[in-house]
């Protein structure tokens, strides 16, 4: 166990410095300008430089990677130590830009807005997390209730219903179904509110209406895949010698079902949706997109539309530690559960 | 030499109770279902010019205009008819879609064969990059990527390739390390065949079937995802009409007129659910024989 | 025996089972009749696809959805259970009527507890409560010979070894004392020390409990040590029936009768006694004969076994034969065609000659090497499977060599390291004086079309992507045995070796059945025309009437071809008939090795000795001494000192066995033992089989 534990830290660790200089080069070969971007078509050729240069873009990619890793405040000291020497490269220095690195908790700047990358994030990042909770509770266990109910009356109607409606809802893609909910719910029937411009972390939380369509949206993303795969697990298990055994012992369908059946048909799926934890944080970018949601996902998505490197580099490396962590619980989750691993 | 009448050949009798060895997928009332969706959709994109009443890009409605005879099915923004819009904007998803997958299957072949085959460090290394890559939820990645390089559908391929070739790899892999296993193989090896005449010849044609199963699933998802990239605004650069950014751009007016952005969502819906259905049917089907 | 009481437990009338496949009906069991009364045993012997495990999943009531009883009934304690519901049945199924199965691991519920499953049965059926219940599953596993009942109860089914799942699911069925007791293939898959000692427990159970048994097995050996009587079915019907000594000593049903020629067993050598094989295969059930089912491969069939459908016959109250000419049987005189005689070794003896393939000090290690985080964290160590341990063997030219030997003895890992698949850890082989102690990849071209291999499994020994000719054309080209234009010609030639029709070439593997699959490796093996034929368990997963065509094919092989064969078998009786020079091993090391007759009389190494006692043998007059080894083979992670069998031997002498490793002790020429024992003390021991 504290192997399987040592071995996703390391893993972890090691990806996300492969992600971080990954996305360095990548946007070393982009052709976008920032400054360009930032300061619209009218701008002068000048005072694209100037800002280049306040931005610090002029420095070699190497250094900057560096930089926001560890940060240029110890630059001066430094420098004093070893004499006046110029240990970085002109133009990667200037002045105000007094920081820490990232792996003292500084995510830098954002070269969008001016603010600070952290504490923006963050806010993102626990609303996501709010939105992705709430969801994951009210879809998990229905969509495990479909499944086993499926599994259990397999070829009967019930099991057809079931396992069609999910292909379809799953199938279709979310903003697909979102404009659908939001033509039925709010144009036809008027029940829930129509979708504004962008809410503030604050409002996005005011009203139990508000969150309804994303998690009615995101239910019909997930509940499908999830409850044909509880389906598709029960299914094989009550094929398993172990079942024929149980029923011909003179075991009640119902005690065979409970107590031997689902025990082993359930450790797929629930397994596999710890990993889904990790998809309903940050890849639910439609639906932030779609009724205005301020989470992870939106903010990634302007940060690389503005190529705004340091959210995307922040942001891709939070990603990056959150879906290891989720599959590290799935791995302790499998290893608990399943009694093989567990005692041998 | 046991009797071979035991649970799991019961079980696999009774779902062969509806399979024939040919006709299986006629006999499959979803697979059918889908698969006349995604020819219906095929028919359309490739009549299109015939079928639509105006070039998508024109301006020939008012703004936002209702459906009515002219334009059965409403004006959008700008007042391009949306038929129209619609029947084109069939053609680049049907042509992106099965394309990039091809591309992500061909390099998941070889990169699966290689590590399937040689095992030891080179599978190691080789996993743990994918291992990394799946990490990502595929939309990030597909918008970091896309970000990165700018959008036309060139890049949208490069996209898709790159976010679909893990998975393929991974299957591919996994069938390879267990055909590879196999008696025959040993044999292969005890003739003194080359590693490249094994993967090929021994290893590779006992992957297809559930390869090609895999693949029609594979395709819907690109639809999805083409779709998805479109909304967001990484897909194909305006004017084209890609069904996706057409409901991201119609999305402003959607309670004052939503033709703009339903049919656009239902065409994509239909036709990743029919690509589903019938790969979904597909594997049923095999699974049986 | 008077504790068979008149009482008759379960009646079997005319059954009939039929499943709807998509290619219509298929008639799995057709009229079978039976009886068994209290405190009996019936043994059904048959082939695969027999409809055996049918009858019971019939009588049983459970088939799967498109199976369905046609007709006939199934009295149990007098009250008829076709058409019964599962609700109907649920109170009768575990209490009076209880099953054990094929393979325990699978059997088990991998998530539960032993105690778990064993006191739901009493808590459901008896209403006790879980301390009673427990008490009672408590002193069943006594019963049931279980090492520490206590602890048992506590872990799951993976932590335990197949022999001890067995028991817990034998001690599961017992719970209730059920009137009737079906055992389908209880032992298969067990190895064969520890199959004695289930059987052994089998037949004291059944002093103890009076329960009517009826036990369903291929291996006719198995069921004359159980059985008080036997049923032999074949293609779903029931062909002969009666008292064990009657069917063994006297069999009147033709296919019966094949089927006793077609065993080979620890008596018989290739020399003594030539194995008969019955020619063709089991017809498809779609597609059965109109007259008697075994008409097609009869070797006594007159015309009107064709036309008509032979009714099954009772003979003096006692016996049952479903055949027309069944009262010839006894004048019959079984036809001995003369090919099939092997006639005594004539080889070209070249004296001092090198051996073919000479093995020295030969050791093959699996080994574990954890990372470098588990070391530090974890404390893992490095782990070891010592699968060959110092192995030094030679194969003459032109003989036949045997390995047998149990499961963890290392005879798999030994066959893939001489052939290359396997890289050796240590030690030398010599092959046609060449080293070669190198995977296959690096040895010398040459060298590798010399020395080949038939494996294991028929299912995936061929690629089911390539018709029989590609398979057998591609080792041709490749080895250029003989130019390109006779490549088509060769491969015919090989398909007539082994008994194969020419249309045969076309055809893909998955359309063929085990036997022939078997045989069209065995021509890609020869293909090249090697010195050397490594043979991995060939026949193991092959019906008893295939088997015999596969052993004699080999047979033919070296005869004709010169070809020496190295064949691995865990089948004594196999390895017996087939071999000149058997090796047996234990755990990695060889324990005796000797010519086939000097090997199964005394002198014997003890393990040996425990081999013979417990192979079931398919007589019921002759006389076996019963020697058990207690629990089951140690872990190769870890194997006992000094000698590797000190911790099961009978014989062991004192701590000399548990120090020094036995030295080797040469009984005659040819015939090693490695044991500490001294010799003249082992030549005194009893012969364990005799009557033959």
């Amino acid at each position: 166990m504290t192997e399987i534990i040592l071995r996703r830290l390391g893993f972890m660790l090691l990806t996300m410095f492969i992600v971080s200089i990954t996305i360095f080069v990548i946007s070393e070969v982009v052709p976008i300008d920032v400054a360009r971007n930032i300061l619209g078509q009218f701008a002068t050729e000048e005072t694209i430089a100037a800002l280049r240069e306040q931005l610090g873009l002029n420095c070699p990619t190497s250094a900057r990677y560096v930089i926001w890793l560890i940060g240029d405040d110890w630059v001066p000291p430094a420098r004093e130590l070893l004499g006046g020497e110029d240990l970085l490269p002109s133009g990667c220095t200037p002045e105000g830009l007094d920081r820490a690195g990232f792996v003292r908790g500084d995510m830098g700047v954002s070269t969008r807005t001016g603010a600070l990358v952290a504490p923006y994030l963050l806010r993102r990042l626990k609303s996501s997390l709010i939105l992705a909770g709430i969801a994951f509770v009210m879809i998990m266990p229905l969509s495990l209730l479909f499944g086993v109910l499926a599994g259990l009356k397999e070829g009967e109607f019930l099991d057809h219903f079931i396992s069609i409606t999910s292909i379809v809802t799953t199938s279709s893609p979310s903003f697909a179904v979102g404009v659908i909910l939001i033509v039925i719910f709010a144009l036809w029937l008027g029940w829930l509110p129509g979708i504004s411009a962008l809410m503030t972390e604050a409002s996005a939380f005011e009203s139990p209406a508000k969150l309804a369509m994303p998690i009615m949206v995101l239910f019909f993303a997930e509940a499908g895949y999830v409850a044909r795969m509880t389906r598709a697990s029960l299914i094989d298990v009550m094929c398993q010698p172990y079942i024929r055994t149980a029923i011909l012992k003179g075991l009640p369908h119902w005690e065979v079902v409970f107590k031997h059946a689902l025990r082993n048909a359930l450790l797929a799926p629930i397994t596999v949706i710890t990993l889904h934890i990790n998809w309903l944080i940050g890849g639910v970018v439609v639906v932030e997109m779609l009724f205005g949601f301020p989470g992870l996902g939106s903010a990634l998505l302007e940060a690389s539309l503005n190529k705004d490197l340091y959210v995307i580099e922040a942001g891709a490396l939070l990603m990056t530690f959150v879906a290891t962590s989720t599959q590290l619980l799935s791995d302790i989750i499998y290893v608990y559960l399943n009694p093989r691993i567990r005692y041998s | 030499m046991t009797d071979r009448q035991d649970m799991n050949w019961i079980c696999n009798q009774w779902r062969k109770l509806r399979t024939s060895r040919v006709a299986f997928l006629l006999e499959s009332n979803l697979a059918l279902i889908g698969l006349s969706i995604v020819i219906l959709w095929v028919v359309v994109a490739i009549l299109a010019p015939l079928l639509a009443p105006y070039a998508p890009n024109n301006i020939t409605g008012e703004s936002n205009g209702a459906p009515s005879m002219t334009h059965p099915m409403g004006t959008d923004h700008l007042g391009r008819d949306v038929f129209s819009r619609l029947l084109y904007g069939s053609r680049s998803i049907l042509l992106l879609a099965p394309f990039s997958v091809l591309c992500a299957v061909m390099m998941g072949i070889t990169l699966g064969l290689t590590a399937g085959f040689f095992g030891g460090i080179v599978d190691e290394v080789m996993m743990r990059i994918l291992d990394a890559v799946m990490a990502f939820p595929v939309l990030l990645l597909y918008m970091i990527i896309i970000a990165a390089v700018g959008a036309s559908a060139i890049n949208v391929v490069i996209a898709i390739t790159i976010g679909g070739t893990p998975g393929i790899t991974r299957i591919v892999r996994s069938l390879a390390l267990d055909v590879r296993s196999r008696e025959f193989v040993q044999a292969a090896r005890l003739r003194g065949e080359s590693p490249l005449y094994i993967m090929f010849r021994e290893i590779l044609p006992n992957c297809l079937g559930p390869l090609i199963v895999d693949t029609c699933l594979r395709v819907g998802y690109a639809t999805f995802a083409i779709g998805t990239l479109g909304f967001l605004g990484l897909g194909l650069p305006p004017p084209d009409p890609d069904w996706g950014r057409m409901v991201a751009e119609g999305r402003v007016w959607i309670l004052t007129a939503p033709w703009t952005v339903l049919f656009p969502s239902l065409a994509i819906s239909s036709l990743v659910v029919g690509l589903n259905l019938f790969a979904d049917g597909l594997s049923e089907a095999s699974r049986r024989i | 025996m008077d504790r068979i009481a008149e009482e008759r437990v379960l009646v079997v009338e005319s059954l009939r089972v039929s499943y709807e496949t998509r290619r219509g009906d298929v008639k799995a069991v057709r009229d079978v009749s039976f009886k068994i009364k209290r405190g009996e045993a019936l043994g059904l012997v048959g082939e695969s696809g027999c409809g055996k495990s049918t009858t019971a999943m019939a009588i049983m009531g459970y088939l799967s959805s498109n199976g369905r009883v046609d007709g006939g009934r199934v009295l149990f304690q007098g009250e008829n259970l076709v058409g019964k519901t599962d609700k109907e049945l649920q109170p009768i199924r575990g209490s009076r009527m209880a099953m054990v199965y094929q393979d325990p691991m699978t059997t088990l519920n991998p998530s539960l507890r032993i105690e778990r499953q064993l006191t739901e049965v009493l808590v459901v059926h008896e209403g006790l409560t879980k301390r009673e219940a427990h008490e009672r599953c408590i002193e069943m596993l006594e019963k049931v010979q279980m090492p520490d009942p206590g602890q048992m109860m506590k872990r799951y089914p993976h932590e335990i070894s197949g022999g001890q799942q067995q028991r817990a699911v034998i001690a599961m069925s017992l719970l209730c004392n059920p009137a009737l007791l079906i055992m389908d293939e209880p032992t298969t898959g067990l190895d064969v020390t520890v199959e004695a000692t289930v059987l052994d427990l089998v037949r004291a159970l059944r002093n103890e409990f009076d329960s009517a048994l009826l036990y369903i097995s291929h291996n006719l050996g198995v069921i004359a040590r159980v059985c008080d009587r036997i049923g032999v079915m074949y293609c779903g019907e029931l062909l002969e029936e009666g008292r064990v000594e009657d069917i063994f000593l006297n069999p009147l049903h033709p296919y019966t009768k094949s089927l006793l020629g077609c065993i080979p067993s620890v008596g018989t050598s290739k020399t003594v006694v030539p194995l008969r094989p019955i020619p063709g295969r089991v017809p498809a059930l779609n597609a059965l004969p109109a007259g008697c089912v075994f008409e097609p491969r009869c070797g006594y069939s007159e015309e009107r076994c064709r036309e008509v459908h032979p009714p099954l016959v009772t003979i003096e109250g006692d016996r049952s034969v479903r055949c027309a000419r069944w009262e010839d049987m006894g004048e019959m005189v079984t036809p001995v065609s003369d090919d099939l005689a092997v006639s005594l070794t004539v080889r070209d003896k070249r004296e001092d000659t090198e051996p073919l393939l000479s093995l020295s000090h030969l050791k093959t290690f699996y080994t574990d090497k954890p990372s470098w985080i588990g070391r530090l964290v974890a404390g893992k160590k490095e782990q070891c499977v010592k699968a060959v341990d110092d192995v030094s063997v030679d194969l003459e030219s032109q003989t036949i060599l045997g390995v047998v030997g149990e499961s963890g003895c290392g005879k798999t890992s030994l066959a893939k390291t001489i052939v290359g698949l396997i890289a050796p850890t240590e030690g030398r082989i010599e092959f046609l004086g060449v080293d070669v102690s190198k995977i296959v990849e690096k040895r010398p071209g040459g060298i590798r079309k010399e020395l080949q291999m038939v494996f294991q499994n028929p299912d995936s020994t061929l690629n089911p992507t390539q018709s029989v000719r590609q398979i057998i054309a591609r080792p041709l080209q490749i080895s250029h045995t003989v130019v390109r234009s006779q490549i088509q010609e060769e491969v015919c030639r090989l398909l007539d070796v082994v008994n194969l029709d020419e249309s045969y070439l076309g055809s893909r593997p998955t359309h063929m059945s085990g036997g022939e699959k078997q045989r069209v490796a065995i021509a890609r093996a020869i293909a090249s025309r090697p010195e050397l034929v490594v043979c991995d368990e060939p026949v193991s997963s092959l019906d008893v009437s295939v088997q015999g065509a596969v052993l004699n094919t080999l047979l033919d092989i070296q005869r004709v071809y010169k070809t020496s064969l190295l064949f691995i078998s865990h089948d004594l009786g196999v390895v017996r008939y087939l071999c000149d020079v058997i090796v047996v091993m234990y755990l990695g090391k060889v324990c005796e090795i000797g010519p086939g007759e000097a090997l199964f009389t005394p002198p014997y190494h003890p393990y040996t000795e425990a081999l013979l006692s417990a192979v079931p043998v398919p007589d019921p007059t002759v006389k076996q001494a019963r020697i058990r080894l207690e629990g089951s083979v140690p872990s190769a992670l870890n194997p006992p000192t000094g000698c590797r069998f000190h911790t099961r031997c009978p014989r062991k002498v004192g701590e000399i066995c548990e120090m020094t490793e036995p030295p080797a002790q040469l009984v005659s020429e040819g015939h090693v033992i490695y044991c500490h024992i001294p010799l003249g003390y082992l030549r005194q021991v009893k012969p364990v089989i005799h009557g033959e």
